[in-house]
Parts: structure tokens; C-alpha cells; sequence
């Protein structure tokens, strides 16, 4: 045996197996499909943060952003490890996918035998830099959405805004410093606002999930009907416009398809491999959510905002159940919001989702 | 196995059209994959392997049939994915490198017989391969894994063909030499 060969024997690892190659076939082909129209974004004041009366008069630029770049755009990282953090991302997801069809995960999915109301309590939070004070105060949003199961009579939807003010220990020292303020002049995202520490309640905004570019909200039962099928799933998810640019926009969509409990695990396992398709997204360890969850943290390319602040958009998987605990927006250039790097700009919660036969409360 | 070295026979056309494109992914997967996976190993295999004909699509504009062939374009593009992993390669090589440590346990007619095998060569291989300057591995596999020819090393990479000759000299002549060493360690063994 000659040399040659001898090292091609001694590292051959043998050929693809068949769902490899009809993975990356699949991969190939959605590439290829024409494009489609760029759908129209959408202004949506709550994933601003604060959907809330209070900020009425804000001069909302919402989320005008651009991505970094279409697959590494993460400055911060070598090539190299963006790319080693995609593989882990693209296999996770993946097998995600896997075990939300095999069940081999206790996943609480709910079949869709409707009880008389779907109900999903959210919490929302945006950080705000107050101008004169050089700290950050965050405005928080409960909310609380009952859907009736037959899509007939009345909804419920409450929400509570929790008292706005500073949240880690170095912005309370500085609020206090400060005087220990209960107004202020704060700015994020190119908006500047007034805020008060004991706002009105908002006014009513859309649950997390499903946002249907036609028709929002979706009633429990078309929510159910379109979750059946995975490829009209995929499809409302591909055409979900988004409020951001890149790949940041669709992990950010696709995450409200996944986190869809009244879909077909079949549908979200769809939805699945559609991220694990995308460019760019990287899995990026253990994360905490705003709500203090450890997660499974996957993170698209960076974007800039319209301050020019750049932040990173993280989706925060529960590592037990695959479901989703949150998303989050972190901080990684200040640009002229002066807030530091590392700090949660921007994310939600879910709480609890489910099935109830209570009396909304 | 070495790959076959046949020109494969896929429409040059099918390039620029993307009906078509998919013919050529059949055709090619496999052996990039293969490729992808002597040097990364399969977790990372298909990925990357997908990844290369992603590539390739996107820049098929680049392309020039008149300045190569298809099959090295791709190499080459494969190569280049894999340069972004070389520390998933460093360690892949020196974790086999590591199972030499292995084989001491066994048996000594056990020893010599899997010594005979590209198998039992592994690790010094690895040890070998990865101590080559990456210009030096990419040509090497390229042409023993890939089953490549000079001329499409150097298409592949863009280099001339006389850096392909003088860069797989130095590589086969390292591969020798830990070759080498195992015959002569053999040898010592099987008169001790």
C-alpha cells in the first residue's frame, strides 16, 4: 500500500448516511426556491417594550435595524467559532426537532381538544437610560390573555405594568445616588419618553405567540387547524414579517411557531428545521432568561439599532422540554444609548400556558 | 477508500441553472461529505458538507467553466469550510492520535497485525498529519482523501501547480517518515 492510500484508508469515516444527504438536499432546495416578496414589517409598539399608554408620545422609530452581516455577523467572534457554535445550534435543533415528533422529551404538548380557554401569561421588559443619570431603569408589562377554545365570545386580556424603576444592584445604587427618582427622561432605540414609576396600566397588546400577518389574533381554533399542518405552519412562519433585519428576524419569528403549544408537535418540529437551515444562528450555552430560568441559548447575528447601539437577539430554550422560556435582546455595542454592554435590552417571558376552565380573573 | 479520480460526469450546464442544480448536490455530496469527514469527523460532516453546495450556489456566478472543472471548485470550497474548523480538526487529529496510547494493552501478535492496517496506523498518522503546515494537509487530503489530481489541487486552491507539487513532497515525506517509524518499530519487536 502506498502512503496515499494508506492515509485515505486510516481517516475515511465512510459516506453520508440517507437523512444526511436528503437534509442537506433540503437545505439546497430552499435555497433555490424563487423568492418571495419581502413582506412588509410591521409596527408593533410592545416588542418595543412598552405597548404601554405611558409611552404614547414616544416618536417611535420601532426596531429600524440592520443586520451585521448575513451569516457570521458576530464582530466579536472568530470565524471559526461562530462556525462551531452554528454546528452545535444546527444540531440541537435538529434533534430538538427529533424528539418533539418522538416524544422522547416530556414535552406538555396539549392536544387540541379545547377546554374553555387558552390562556398564557407573558412578561415583558424593555431598559430605558435615563439621560441625566447615567443608570438604566426598566418599564415591565404582565400580561394575561385568555382565548376562548371555540373562537366564539369574548376574550379576555389584562395586563399590569409593574413599577418602572432600576433592577440590578450598580443601577439602584446610581437611582439612589441620584435621589432615588419616581420620574424620569429616559431613552432607548432612538425614542426619548417620559416615564413614571407608578404608570397607568397599558393598553391591550397581542399574546406572544402566532402573529398572523393576515389576521391577528388568530382564534384558538384556526390556531389549531393551521398548527395541524406543517407545512402551512412553516409558511405562515416564513412570511411572519418580523419587527427586525437577518437572520435575527426569522429565529425570532420561527420562536414564536416553536413556543406554539397548540400546534402539532409535527408542525414545531417543521418549524424546528427551518432554524437549524438558517445561516448564522449559533448555540451559545446555558443562558438565563429575564425570569431568572436557565436555558439553552441560541443567538442569531448581531443587528444594529437605530442609536446604533448593537444587540444580539438570544431565544432561551427550556434544556427539559425543548420548549421556549423566553427571548431576549443583549446589549453588546452601546452606540448612543449609553447603556453597558452585557445588559438585557430587551426580552419576554412565558410563564404559563395552557388549557382552563376557570372564569377569567 | 480513495474516491474515484473519473471525471464525474455532470452537465457543466446544470451550473447556471437551477433546476438543475440539485444534480449536481447528488452527485458530489457524497464524496465532499466523505472528505469533510476524514478531516472533521461526521458530526460536523454533514453540516459543512451541506454548507459547501449552499456555497456553491450562491457564488455560482463565480464560476467559470472554462477555468476548471466542477469538482475541484467544490473542493475547494469544501476546503475553505473547512479551514474555518481547524482547531475541530487539531482536535479530532490528536484525539486520534491519543488512541495509539491504547494499543499497548493488547496483545502482541494483536499489535503487529494491526500495525499491517491503515487502522493501526491512525494514530501516528494523525500525530503526522497534524503537525503538517495547513497548506500542506489541505494539499495532502486533498489528493489522498479527495482523489484529486495536481492540477485540481491547484484549481482548487488557487495556488500554482508547482506549489501543489513541492507542498505534497514535504507532506508525503512526513507521512513517510511516521510510516517509518512504525516499520522500524516492528521490526525491533518482532526480534526483541
Amino acid at each position: 500500500m502506498d502512503e496515499l492510500t494508506i492515509v485515505a484508508e486510516a481517516f475515511d469515516e465512510g459516506g453520508p448516511s440517507a437523512l444526511e444527504a436528503a437534509d442537506g438536499r433540503r437545505r439546497l432546495e430552499e435555497l433555490m426556491r424563487p423568492a418571495v416578496p419581502e413582506p412588509r414589517r410591521r409596527r408593533w409598539r410592545p416588542r418595543l417594550g412598552v405597548g404601554l399608554g405611558l409611552v404614547a408620545a414616544a416618536t417611535a422609530a420601532v426596531l429600524a435595524t440592520a443586520s451585521l452581516g448575513d451569516g457570521e455577523g458576530t464582530p466579536a467572534l472568530s470565524k471559526e467559532r461562530a462556525a462551531e457554535q452554528h454546528v452545535r445550534a444546527r444540531t440541537f435543533l435538529l434533534a430538538a426537532a427529533t424528539r418533539l415528533e418522538s416524544g422522547t422529551k416530556p414535552n406538555p404538548w396539549t392536544p387540541p381538544k379545547p377546554g374553555r380557554y387558552w390562556r398564557q401569561r407573558t412578561l415583558r421588559g424593555q431598559a430605558w437610560h435615563v439621560v441625566s443619570g447615567g443608570y438604566v431603569i426598566y418599564t415591565e408589562v404582565r400580561s394575561d390573555a385568555w382565548q376562548p377554545g371555540t373562537g366564539q365570545g369574548r376574550g379576555h386580556f389584562a395586563e399590569k405594568a409593574e413599577p418602572v424603576g432600576p433592577r440590578t444592584p450598580e443601577d439602584v445604587a446610581a437611582w439612589r445616588k441620584a435621589g432615588s427618582p419616581t420620574r424620569w427622561r429616559a431613552q432607548a432605540d432612538g425614542d426619548r419618553l417620559d416615564l413614571a414609576r407608578d404608570a397607568a396600566p397599558p393598553e391591550p397588546h397581542r399574546p406572544v405567540y402566532i402573529l398572523d400577518p393576515d389576521t391577528e389574533p388568530p382564534s384558538v381554533p384556526s390556531r389549531i387547524a393551521t398548527g395541524a399542518d406543517p407545512a402551512a405552519f412553516v409558511a405562515m412562519a416564513r412570511r411572519d414579517a418580523g419587527f427586525v433585519d437577518g437572520r435575527a428576524n426569522e429565529l425570532m419569528a420561527g420562536a414564536r411557531y416553536i413556543g406554539d403549544k397548540l400546534a402539532a408537535p409535527k408542525s414545531r418540529a417543521a418549524v424546528l428545521r427551518m432554524l437549524a437551515g438558517l445561516s448564522g444562528i449559533r448555540s451559545i450555552g446555558t443562558v438565563r432568561d429575564a425570569c431568572g430560568r436557565t436555558g439553552i441559548g441560541l443567538a442569531a447575528p448581531w443587528v444594529e439599532r437605530d442609536d446604533g447601539s448593537v444587540v444580539e437577539y438570544q431565544l432561551v430554550l427550556d434544556p427539559d422540554t425543548d420548549n421556549v422560556l423566553g427571548d431576549q435582546m443583549i446589549l453588546k455595542k452601546p452606540g448612543k444609548s449609553g447603556m453597558r454592554p452585557g445588559l438585557r435590552f430587551d426580552y419576554t417571558c412565558t410563564l404559563t400556558e395552557g388549557w382552563t376552565n376557570e372564569t377569567p380573573h | 477508500m480513495t474516491p474515484s479520480t473519473r471525471a464525474v460526469g455532470v452537465p457543466e450546464g446544470a451550473w447556471h441553472e437551477p433546476d438543475r442544480f440539485a444534480e449536481i448536490y447528488d452527485e458530489y455530496f457524497p464524496q465532499i461529505y466523505r472528505y469533510v469527514a476524514a478531516r472533521l469527523g461526521r458530526d460536523a460532516a454533514a453540516d459543512i458538507a451541506a454548507e459547501t453546495f449552499l456555497d456553491a450556489y450562491r457564488n455560482r456566478d463565480r464560476f467559470d467553466p472554462a477555468r476548471g472543472a466542477l469538482r475541484p471548485w467544490l473542493y475547494g470550497i469544501a476546503t475553505n469550510l473547512v479551514g474555518q474548523h481547524r482547531r475541530t480538526e487539531n482536535r479530532r487529529m490528536a484525539a486520534i492520535a491519543r488512541l495509539g496510547a491504547g494499543a499497548v494493552a493488547a496483545g502482541h501478535e494483536e499489535r503487529v497485525v494491526e500495525r499491517l492496517t491503515a487502522e493501526g496506523m491512525r494514530p501516528r498518522l494523525a500525530a503526522a498529519v497534524a503537525a503538517l503546515a495547513e497548506g500542506d494537509r489541505d494539499v495532502l487530503l486533498l489528493v489522498a482523501v479527495g482523489g484529486l489530481g495536481y492540477e485540481e489541487v491547484a484549481a482548487a486552491l488557487g495556488i500554482p501547480g508547482g506549489t501543489v507539487g513541492s507542498r505534497m513532497n514535504r507532506a508525503r515525506r512526513k507521512v513517510r517518515e511516521a510510516l517509518g517509524r512504525i516499520d522500524h518499530a516492528d521490526e525491533v519487536e518482532s526480534h526483541g
